[in-house]
């Protein structure tokens, strides 16, 4: 069941540089407001819900370049959850096998752009790849919004994309907590201003053998990026 | 005609017969020009059937001080409670004052949103209706993905490529606009300036109508 999309009130002009007295309140009051917005959307409440192994994260900077970004190699465990696809399989984040590969999204159904426009784009990259890469490389959907995300719906949504993706429905806290494992700091959904916003990732993650992750990619990278790099990988036995 | 030896060039007639052809080719291609940049026609009939999926035609028009550039709508995304896509287009303002688009609304939709996507730290984002999209006095706005883009939900039925899309646009200074969106794949759509298609004479946009 989709909840209300409820426009938020008119907001005085965003952006306005008029020099008016009266308008740059508004701007000044707008620019808080829009702050304290993004603030809340972070989870960096002081009550928090931030847990603190976002504090390790990696940073990975302001605007990345589309493409891959490939990461210091990375030791220590890997997040322990383990997940019911919606196929009814058991998934751990450990299951990447010698020579494969995992491209990992965290997002929602409900979305027009973003969501959407990565699966389609991942559907058409590992759509292109051989026949021996792509046996070897796996996509992971994790629903940030396992309100509305239902298994019926994740199956609908991902299989319009690509009916090898695996989806995963899991409680929102410890999707979370895998995310900002791999450095992505989605939150659980909430209800700003009368509008139920939900998050999703910025990056798709790749997962080498044993779920440590080798790099990532922005969101929006090109199709023939993503499988360019994903057959690079593999063939260096990655 | 071989090409010759040192010391002879094309006799002139073949330079004059070439130069003709130029010249009649650009005079056929220019009405195809003008109509992508016109704002009040009835652009009647049906727009050329793109021979591929690959880059049909997105649109162009003019509201009022705003010109809109190659807007389209992505293909739709089936949920279990109905179908949604994204809407795109670059606007542009000569107006020395701000003119933002304020309403977007669409008979094949239930109901038509104006978005943002905005980051909310540590490579996520999250997506917020927002009441208007400011285009700035003598500046430009690019609706993309992973930007602001128009949502569109309860789609009448699913968008292919290759199917039309109407929408009608609302700006601020009142002029109102209905385009006849081309729908394109959501493939590589995040891929920067699309400009090109609208720089070549790939036929007509759609039908464009202008309401005051």
């Amino acid at each position: 069941m989709a909840l209300p999309h409820t426009p938020i009130p008119p907001v005085q002009r965003l952006g306005a540089r008029s020099p008016r007295p009266t308008r740059l309140l508004a701007g000044a009051v707008l620019a808080l407001a829009l702050s304290l917005g993004t603030a809340g959307c972070g989870g960096s409440d002081a009550s928090s819900s931030a847990p603190a192994v976002m504090q390790q994260t990696p940073d990975y900077g302001g605007h990345a370049q589309h493409g891959f970004v490939a990461l210091p190699r990375q030791a220590g465990t890997v997040p322990a959850q383990q997940f019911t696809t919606m196929a009814g399989h058991t998934w751990t984040f450990d299951s990447v096998k010698p020579r494969e590969l995992t491209l990992l999204y965290y997002g929602y159904t409900h979305c027009p752009d973003i969501c959407p426009t990565t699966m389609a784009d991942l559907a058409a990259a590992v759509g292109s790849l051989s026949t021996s890469d792509r046996t070897r490389t796996s996509v992971v959907f994790i629903s940030t919004d396992p309100h509305r995300d239902t298994i019926k719906q994740l199956r609908l949504w991902l299989g319009q994309f690509d009916h090898s993706f695996i989806g995963i429905r899991a409680p929102i806290q410890q999707v979370v907590t895998t995310a900002h494992h791999y450095g992505i700091g989605v939150t659980p959904p909430k209800v700003v201003h009368g509008q139920y916003q939900v998050t999703h990732g910025a990056q798709v993650a790749v997962l080498g053998p044993g779920g440590h992750q080798l790099g990532y990619f922005k969101t929006l990278t090109a199709s023939h990026d993503y499988a360019a790099e994903v057959h690079g990988l593999l063939a260096e036995g990655k | 005609m071989r090409s010759s030896g040192p010391g002879q060039g094309r006799p002139p007639d073949v330079r004059l017969s070439r130069a003709v052809v130029a010249l009649v080719a650009g005079i056929a291609f220019a009405p195809g020009l003008a109509g992508c940049a016109g704002s009040s026609q009835h652009a009647g009939g049906h727009p050329a059937p793109s021979a591929s999926a690959s880059a049909p035609a997105a649109v162009s028009a003019e509201a009022g001080t705003i010109h809109i550039d190659t807007a389209y709508a992505a293909t739709s995304v089936r949920s279990d409670d109905g179908s949604m896509t994204a809407v795109y287009m670059s606007l542009t303002n000569s107006a020395g004052t701000q003119v933002s688009l304020v309403s977007a609304t669409s008979s094949l939709a239930t109901s038509v949103e104006l978005h943002n996507t905005v980051d909310t730290g540590n490579n996520a984002e999250t997506m917020t209706a927002v009441a208007r999209i400011p285009v700035p006095a003598r500046g430009a706005v690019k609706l993309t993905p992973g930007g602001y883009h128009i949502m569109a939900m309860g789609l009448a039925h699913p968008l292919h490529v290759g199917d039309r899309m109407p929408l009608t646009l609302r700006f601020s200074d009142h002029h109102t606009i209905h385009l006849d969106l081309p729908v394109r794949s959501r493939v590589d759509s995040g891929q920067g300036d699309d400009m090109g298609d609208m720089k070549g004479m790939k036929g007509m946009p759609g039908m464009v109508l202008v309401v005051r």
